[in-house]
């Protein structure tokens, strides 16, 4: 795979999540899309085991370098690792499913991309809950995994529309997976 | 048959993967080194997001650091100015009592700077506002945001040389804030709350005793009715609007005790630019 295009893709789409934010929440709510785990599927759909947990990895670690989280008394800090180990169990669902799915349907993308997005927020709740117990910083889990899990969800709005834009690019990912090897990549 | 290496890829990615759950579950005091890379990493991915959100504000016709109505906005400006200047008062007459000759930090010129947002966190259910100003541009830390003029937004928390981070008061770490009931003609009552945040959005919070004359405990507050800063620990600021009294409920273990809830008037999750507040500052 081209670590260039995805580092590219990836850098977009981050841009996507941070700056629609605001246009694509829920009222109230902190529930808004992920657009990076759509692309975290697609690379997982099409490319090498490794490739695959190396690219959530890095996808994880790029949202938690980017996700300060507020302590107790006012002040900040950046935990490193939740999100990078929900993405990367998240991306071992999909190299465990590709083998059963339509490659080359857009309902694969959608539905695989909010799955995955459980097992995402799933770890990343359970990681934040157990640091509750030590490193408190009024992490209500509860509450917290009802509204990621709907963010899961929600995350299939943009695997519909980011289906064909990544479809359309995937030759520059160059995957070289042997299962794809039985489909076009080029075919729609 | 060639030996392999020690170094080989899956091993480096067995190895991170091993970092990363070690890090996960490091107390926060020791991920003090994350700031760096952190930053470094924000300023990458500002660009995108940046334009982004200047789109999407226009949408969703986000709060403006002005109050859209110049007068309306003149209006919140005067009267926060006027309650500014009762507690600048009572505190004076207290000090002249108490120590001749000191100065009063807020007697001090407030330097107003209006920044944008640029992004808010890639966690969802983050409140933190990054902005497009630094200590270059003169903000400290513990400067306070505010926006459409006089509801306040929070403080700023982490600060660099281009950019800075403010927490919302509604933010579930935030501080526990002093406020006073305004009614809705804008008259002051004599009721004082100290409210917490919830971490919906919202704050709540226990009235404070009235201990002088007949009545012993606080008369009742109206939903509707708005509440303006009267922090000791916000020196400089009072008077900012925090927001609206949304619920009135008697405490649990005390039902002669009101607890409000407030709700900001604004909202602090769609603001597209904010006046920071840099006390100490020439004007």
């Amino acid at each position: 795979m081209s670590w260039g295009v995805y580092a590219v893709a990836l850098w977009l789409l981050i841009g996507l999540e941070v700056g629609l934010r605001g246009v694509l929440r829920v009222g109230d709510t902190g529930v808004a899309p992920s657009f990076v785990l759509p692309l975290v599927v697609f690379v997982g759909l099409y490319a090498r085991t490794r490739v695959t947990t190396t690219a959530a990895l890095v996808a994880g670690l790029l949202i938690d370098l980017t996700s300060p989280v507020t302590l107790q008394g006012g002040g900040t800090a950046i935990i490193l690792g939740p999100n990078a180990l929900g993405l990367v169990l998240a991306s071992q669902l999909v190299l465990g499913a590709r083998g059963l799915v339509f490659l080359n349907s857009p309902v694969t993308l959608i539905v695989l991309t909010p799955l995955a997005g459980m097992v995402w927020q799933i770890v990343v709740t359970a990681a934040f809950g157990a640091r509750e117990f030590y490193d408190p910083i009024g992490f209500h889990a509860g509450s917290q995994l009802t509204q990621r899990l709907f963010i899961a969800a929600y995350s299939a709005v943009p695997a519909l529309v980011l289906w064909w834009p990544l479809r359309s690019i995937s030759t520059l990912f160059g995957f070289d997976a042997p299962h794809t090897g039985r489909y076009t990549m080029g075919r729609r | 048959m060639p030996r392999r290496g020690l170094v080989t890829a899956n091993r480096v990615l067995a190895l991170s993967i091993a970092a990363v759950v070690v890090t996960t579950f490091l107390p926060a005091r020791l991920l003090g080194w994350t700031r760096i890379p952190g930053r470094i990493t924000q300023r990458l991915t500002s660009p995108p997001s940046d334009l982004v959100k200047v789109m999407g504000d226009w949408l969703v016709k986000a709060e403006p650091a002005e109050h859209p109505e110049p007068l309306i906005g003149q209006i919140d400006q005067l009267r926060a100015l006027v309650h500014r200047l009762e507690l600048d008062n009572a505190r004076l007459r207290t000090q002249v009592e108490e120590l001749s000759g000191v100065r009063s930090t807020q007697n001090e010129p407030m330097r107003l700077l209006t920044t944008s947002v640029i992004a808010g966190t890639t966690d969802p259910t983050g409140r933190l506002l990054r902005l497009r100003a630094g200590r270059r541009d003169g903000i400290e830390a513990g400067s306070v945001a505010s926006l459409r003029g006089q509801h306040l937004l929070g403080r700023i928390v982490n600060i660099d040389d281009a950019m800075c981070d403010v927490l919302p008061i509604t933010d579930r770490n935030a501080e526990t804030i002093t406020v006073q009931v305004y009614e809705q003609d804008g008259s002051k009552t004599e009721l004082f709350f100290d409210l917490t945040p919830v971490g919906d959005g919202t704050l709540k919070g226990p009235g404070r005793y009235v201990t002088e004359g007949l009545e012993q405990t606080p008369r009742s507050a109206k939903i509707g009715q708005i509440v303006r800063l009267s922090d000791e620990n916000w020196i400089g600021h009072g008077g900012l609007i925090v927001g609206e009294i949304t619920a009135v409920e008697p405490s649990p273990q005390s039902p002669l005790r009101p607890v409000i809830t407030v709700k900001p008037v604004v909202d602090t999750r769609r603001v597209s630019s904010v006046v920071v507040r840099v006390p100490g500052s020439a004007s």
